[in-house]
């Protein structure tokens, strides 16, 4: 096990890759009730196209069934894993993202019964035609839950102006169509291509003992068999280097009471996954502060002149093989809103070039939440993502915020924030009949 | 520890090393009233972005950014028939970080200056700043229709409090008084707030007590010469089901229950009740969730939660609109299979195992003793953790049934998708 010990928060993380691959760390909370456990396969909605495990062609499968994989793998001939989490007294979840899809628990009792039904629940998959179908009903409400929500329907509208003919522009649970040629076959071949240990991470923090909780977990894999791992061949299309596939607008109605915009730019160079993905990570939610934070002039502003409010926020999204920042507020006149973000955004030089006092500030700030987000079992255990970061917990974070300079912030900026990138989608009110 | 600041002014301390941070609070409560709710929604609202002393959103942001990214917040909430606004400031434990600055002492200074420093003069709130923040309060009280589920559950509740109309209303207050209210009719009614309101002090985390308690002694608050606000406002049965239906365009149609539920919090029935929820809706080994949702296929959420403050049970679900009558036949079929003692010793316990996680989970939250102070002090009383647990285990079978005989439907709100094209 490799220990690494973060003296300046009292923190101890304890590391270590099975004989199957699987990759365990385990953090201790002290005076912790709870433990908190996050089982992670690097498998999300973008990998729709892959070789699966035992054959030699690439297959194209329907857009939602990582996501349709996660509902199914709960239930089990003669039981749901919600029943035996229930048993034990845990608080058991799971979500699809993007690039990964995790199952997770939070107990204060029964850590090992727990442990060992959220690892077998995984790692032993039961599907039928039967109960494929029956699925269908379940996600298709949760489909159409989301087609009502004006938030949701905003954050895909700017991803399918980014990511046009990617699987990203796809909702993550799929389209009602897709979903309904999904069958057993085909959950059984994305299963054993990807939920192989080697592809997979276990991430467990809180009240434990990491000696005896490797002990549990070590046994439960031992008694497991597994093929030899292949290395997974998955198709994602390219997109243009220049940025000229992006959609530059578009707009849409729906019923609601105010208009909504989002501004989008997306990452158009590749980040190195390691080290310098946090690194990068941390410039741009430095930079974005700079720019349009509480503390910027962009903000106050803005603010005063009634074109944000409570309602602005911003987001970056930096995972496995892509990138891109979301800017998004209600707002009275969605075009002097774009307007405004893509000038601050052209315009970022005054925000940045000098302006040492206030990335100092902005710097404690951020070493601040991080502090805060130390508090939060599920906050160090979410954050963790070994496909994107390596080994990195939120505790290897403040020293990397503290080396940024604003020369690092200058060439991010340079480097992201450039016109062909930008694209702007709103959604307006409906005309009332 | 508590600490009597004045009469009505109370200061709790709690000592623990498990977080890596400071937590402040402070809460001011006074009986819910129809003509003060907005009052104080957009109170909390200038409150957190301005002061004397930072005297615009800039300003206020940069002093918290340099206290190492203090989260700041003011907010109101209502329980039973109170009102709370409340301001909470949490900043990292200075030993985490490489700085000698007294963080703490430093949020303690800085909520007393919002609290006693708005940015006002001549007996009115900055006229700029006031006129910002009731527009902004306005287009955010309109915008919350756009969230159905919301929207249904606010449209369920002005049914089921048609009696009481303060009971109705949000707490964040309503779009239409917000035109009557000024700045100087609002700075006045908050100096009454300031004398007339029961205030709790509640600070969380690592800190030298003494100091902390010399330092609120010192902001010499004055004695409530008010009665303190009841705890509970207890709901009447109607007796009979009247439900209503509004058609909008949506695709997922939104069913809303609300029943009588005579059980209030830390009552003869409370800790059955408990148990009772999770076993009708409140948990995913729920009647609801597994005959609606799992055998059913009949909606994606399907839910119950309980009100102890106010005596009210209410059920939410998503469905499709044309299964109205089906959810709703089998809603009612739960409750009557609990009333009949339709389920198992072995289910009992695991709820009850799914209710102790949450307690014992929740005390790894720095705002549950917060939270839990200000219960303890609107209601006057105080549970230890072991005798909580104690009192869940001790609930029996025959406890579930009688509380479940309390249960009576009153009141339904069907939100239907009018454009859904049936299938």
């Amino acid at each position: 096990m490799k220990v690494t010990n973060y003296d300046q928060f009292n923190e101890t993380s304890y590391q270590t890759k099975l004989a199957n691959g699987l990759t365990v760390t385990m953090l201790p909370k002290a005076g912790y009730h709870k433990t908190y456990a996050i089982f992670t396969t690097n498998y999300g909605s973008i990998n729709n196209t892959f070789v699966p495990a035992g054959e030699t062609d690439m297959r194209r499968f329907p857009d939602g069934i990582a996501h349709f994989l996660e509902h199914k793998m709960f239930e089990k001939a003669d039981h749901d894993a919600f029943q035996t989490f229930g048993k034990y007294g845990a608080s058991a979840n799971a979500f699809t993202s993007f690039t990964r899809t995790s199952y997770l628990f939070s107990a204060t009792r029964n850590l090992k019964e727990n442990l060992e039904t959220l690892l077998d629940f995984v790692q032993v998959p039961y599907f039928t035609e039967k109960t494929v179908e029956k699925e269908k009903g379940i996600i298709g409400q949760e489909i159409e839950m989301y087609d009502d929500d004006p938030s949701w329907r905003l954050y895909f509208g700017m991803i399918g102006n980014l990511y046009p003919n990617h699987p990203l522009q796809s909702d993550i649970a799929g389209t009602t169509d897709s979903i309904a040629k999904i069958t057993a076959d085909e959950l059984y071949a994305a299963y054993r291509t990807f939920y192989h240990p080697e592809n997979m991470t276990l991430f467990i923090v809180g009240k434990l003992d990491p000696e005896e909780v490797l002990a549990w977990i070590t046994a439960n894999q031992a008694s497991k068999q597994f093929d030899a791992f292949q290395p997974i061949e998955t198709k994602i299309p390219a997109t243009a280097e220049d940025g000229h596939d992006i959609i530059p607008y578009r707009s849409i109605e729906m019923p609601v009471t105010r208009a909504k915009s989002i501004v989008g730019v997306k990452g158009l160079v590749p980040i190195e996954p390691g080290l310098p993905a946090l690194k990068y990570r941390a410039g741009v939610n430095v930079l974005l502060e700079m720019l349009f934070g509480d503390t910027s002039k962009n903000y106050l502003h803005l603010y005063d002149q009634g074109i944000i409010d409570d309602t602005f926020g911003y987001d970056f999204e930096l995972q496995n093989g892509f990138d891109f920042l979301t800017f998004s507020g209600e707002t009275d006149d969605p075009a002097a809103f774009d307007a405004a973000i893509i000038d601050g955004l052209e315009n970022w030089q005054s925000a940045v070039l000098g302006q040492e006092q206030h990335l100092a500030a902005i710097k404690k700030e951020m070493i601040g939440r991080i502090i805060f987000m130390a508090n939060s079992l599920e906050a160090i255990a979410n954050r963790y993502d070994q496909q994107l970061f390596g080994q990195a917990t939120i505790f290897d974070e403040p020293a990397v915020i503290n080396d940024l300079r604003l020369e690092d912030l200058a060439t991010i900026a340079e480097q992201l924030l450039t016109s062909q990138a930008i694209s702007e989608y709103q959604i307006r009110p409906a005309a009332k009949n | 520890m508590q600490t009597q600041l004045a009469k009505g002014v109370q200061l709790t301390t709690v000592l623990s090393h498990q977080f890596k941070t400071n937590q402040i609070i402070i809460n001011f409560r006074a009986p819910i009233k129809r003509t003060d709710i907005t009052k104080r929604a957009l109170l909390a609202n200038l409150l957190e972005t301005s002061s004397a002393d930072y005297p615009d959103q800039r300003a206020l942001a940069h002093a918290l950014a340099e206290m190492y990214g203090a989260a700041f917040g003011a907010g109101v909430s209502r329980k039973g028939p109170t009102h709370n606004l409340q301001l909470s400031i949490t900043v990292p434990n200075e030993r985490f970080l490489a700085t000698t600055e007294p963080l703490t002492m430093q949020a303690i200074d800085f909520l007393v200056k919002i609290i006693f420093k708005p940015l006002a003069q001549d007996g009115h709130f900055d006229e700029p700043t006031f006129k910002r923040q009731a527009t902004n309060l306005k287009a955010s009280i309109e915008s919350v229709a756009d969230d159905k589920q919301y929207y249904a559950a606010q449209k369920l509740n002005e049914a089921l409090f048609a009696a009481d109309v303060a009971q109705q209303l949000p707490s964040y207050g309503v779009a239409a008084d917000i035109a009557a209210i000024t700045s100087q009719g609002l700075y006045d009614y908050y100096q009454t707030l300031l004398v007339d309101d029961q205030i709790d002090v509640i600070m969380m985390g690592d800190f030298e007590e003494a100091a902390v308690i010399d330092r609120w002694q010192a902001v010499a608050f004055k004695n409530r010469l008010v009665a303190r606000p009841a705890a509970f406002y207890r709901h009447q049965d109607t007796g009979n089901y009247l439900e209503k239906t509004e058609v909008q365009a949506l695709s997922q149609a939104k069913l809303n229950l609300g029943y009588d539920f005579p059980v209030f919090y830390r009552d003869q029935h409370y800790y059955a009740a408990l148990v009772f929820n999770e076993l009708f809706g409140g948990s995913p080994l729920s009647k609801l969730f597994t005959n609606v949702r799992e055998k059913a296929s009949l909606a994606y959420y399907a839910s119950s939660s309980l009100d102890t403050f106010r005596g009210v049970l209410k059920v939410s679900a998503g469905i499709d609109g044309q299964n109205h009558d089906q959810v709703l036949a089998i809603i009612a079929a739960q409750l009557t299979a609990i009333q009949q003692g339709e389920f198992t010793d072995d289910l009992v316990d695991q709820l009850k195992l799914g209710l102790i996680n949450d307690f014992e989970s929740s005390l790894d939250s720095q705002r549950t003793f917060a939270i839990q102070a200000l219960i303890d002090d609107l209601t006057q009383q105080t549970v230890s953790d072991a005798d909580w647990l104690k009192n869940i285990q001790a609930v029996t079978r025959e406890q579930i049934i009688a509380v479940a005989q309390l249960v009576t439907l009153n009141n339904g709100f069907f939100l239907n998708g009018g454009q859904h094209e049936s299938n």
